[in-house]
């Protein structure tokens, strides 16, 4: 079998709402819920959501809260709250790490 | 294939009535949800309760499964399905994706055809049922060793993409190509591949395939963003007096100033130094004091010295303060 071509990549650097859909799988609607209850703030989010602008920490934060909504029946203002701790956990995490003995 | 035993999956009896089912289940899933545990295996391990739960919490799929189990079968036993099962039992093929039962063991397909309608799948059916623009799109992941990441590279990955097959029907095909991945992506981060997705409507036109990048954890380094730190080992000399000593980076061995009177927990930084981009990020390092475990007659002899001529007591602070 013949190998693939190499195929050259574009890196996303500012996601639209469309955007934030694929990769999170999800519907617009549900995008449009999450920036309602503040738990995602895109530039321009006081204009239509086709003109919203996403980085790349909220599209994720879109995605995790999609997992947080369908797998583990989270409400929107409870995925705000779990989220703003996770990410809290997250960096205590990283904290401990890096002050552990260093000879462990 | 492997019998699975789903009632030890979710860690009930099997006589549990349906809510202490929903119960347990809810509880491993909030565990082991890979969103939210650091457990080692947890996605693994989400995926096992929740096909568990799929096949016991339905009545029907229930009853089908305790049937087959009171044949005897136990966890991890050489299972096939018996010849009759798919008119028996009447589960396959509901119209479920192809995508779908990927996400479930052979185990669970061989006996209810696929598909499940909780979580992910329903989420998928929403998506592409819907006539959203981005269902055209299609998306894949790939786990990168952080040096991976830093040097960028080709890398090969096998995805999937909906296709309309001559009878209508509509399959996820797999594909395998190589790509150039930049150097300097960092976790999260999203890569375009142009046309590689499934076709707009009758347009003609194809949607783009989204890569996203996950970077395994290092043992050193810890990334945020493009920012990486590691913890540095120094000796307590080395921290009194300071030093230049050598240190590791992502991108090679560079030395590094220690100011004298640093302490454990010192934060320094070089810039530049961590993952490459327009700007690249830096790489802190936390310098930690060790002191040697043994200690030799010299080296003794020079600690008794110093106890004797330092009047440095680092616990007065915190006396005062008491």
């Amino acid at each position: 079998m013949s190998n693939p071509v190499t195929k050259e990549v574009e890196p996303v650097s500012h996601y639209s709402i469309v955007q934030v859909c694929t990769v999170s799988a999800v519907e617009k609607s549900f995008v449009v819920e999450l920036v309602q209850h503040g738990v995602v703030d895109p530039e321009g989010n006081n204009k239509e959501p086709d003109q919203w602008c996403f980085t790349q920490t909220q599209a994720s934060l879109c995605k995790r809260a999609a997992n947080l909504y369908y797998d583990l029946q989270v409400n929107i203002p409870g995925i705000g709250l779990a989220l703003q701790l996770l990410d809290e956990l997250e960096q205590l995490r990283a904290k401990v790490k890096l002050l552990e003995h260093p000879l462990k | 294939m492997e019998f699975k035993d789903y009632y030890q999956i979710l860690g009930v009896a099997d006589t549990a009535p349906q809510d202490e089912i929903k119960r347990a289940y809810r509880q491993l899933a909030r565990k082991y949800h890979p969103d939210v545990s650091k457990e080692p295996r947890a996605e693994v391990r989400f995926k096992e309760v929740t096909e568990a739960y799929e096949a016991l919490h339905d009545k029907e799929k229930r009853v089908a499964y305790d049937h087959l189990r009171q044949s005897g079968y136990r966890q991890g036993d050489e299972f096939k399905p018996p010849p009759d099962w798919q008119a028996q039992e009447g589960f396959r093929d509901r119209g479920f994706s192809a995508e779908d039962r990927a996400d479930f063991s052979d185990f669970f397909s061989s006996i209810f055809g696929g598909g499940f309608k909780t979580g992910t799948s329903r989420r998928r059916q929403n998506f592409y049922g819907s006539d959203n623009p981005a269902a055209a799109d299609t998306y894949a992941e790939i786990t990168l060793p952080l040096v991976d990441a830093y040097q960028g590279g080709e890398k090969r990955i096998v995805y999937q993409s909906p296709e309309v097959q001559d009878n209508g029907q509509v399959i996820m095909k797999k594909h395998t190509i190589d790509v150039s991945i930049p150097a300097g992506v960092v976790d999260g981060q999203h890569l375009r591949l142009k046309g590689l997705g499934a076709e707009r409507g009758f347009s003609g036109e194809k949607g783009h395939l989204y890569l996203e990048i996950h970077i395994a954890p290092h043992p050193l380094y810890v990334l945020d963003g493009k920012n990486v730190t590691r913890k540095l080992p120094v000796t307590p000399w080395e921290a009194a007096l300071g030093a230049t000593i050598d240190t590791t980076t992502l991108g090679g061995k560079v030395k590094l100033t220690i100011p004298p009177g640093s302490q454990s927990g010192t934060k320094l930084r070089l810039k530049g130094r961590g993952m490459p981009g327009n700007p690249a990020g830096d790489q802190f390092v936390i310098l930690q004091l060790v002191n040697p475990i043994t200690l030799d007659q010299a080296t003794e002899k020079l600690y008794h010295q110093l106890a004797e001529v330092s009047h440095f007591n680092p616990r007065v602070l915190l006396e005062e303060a008491s």
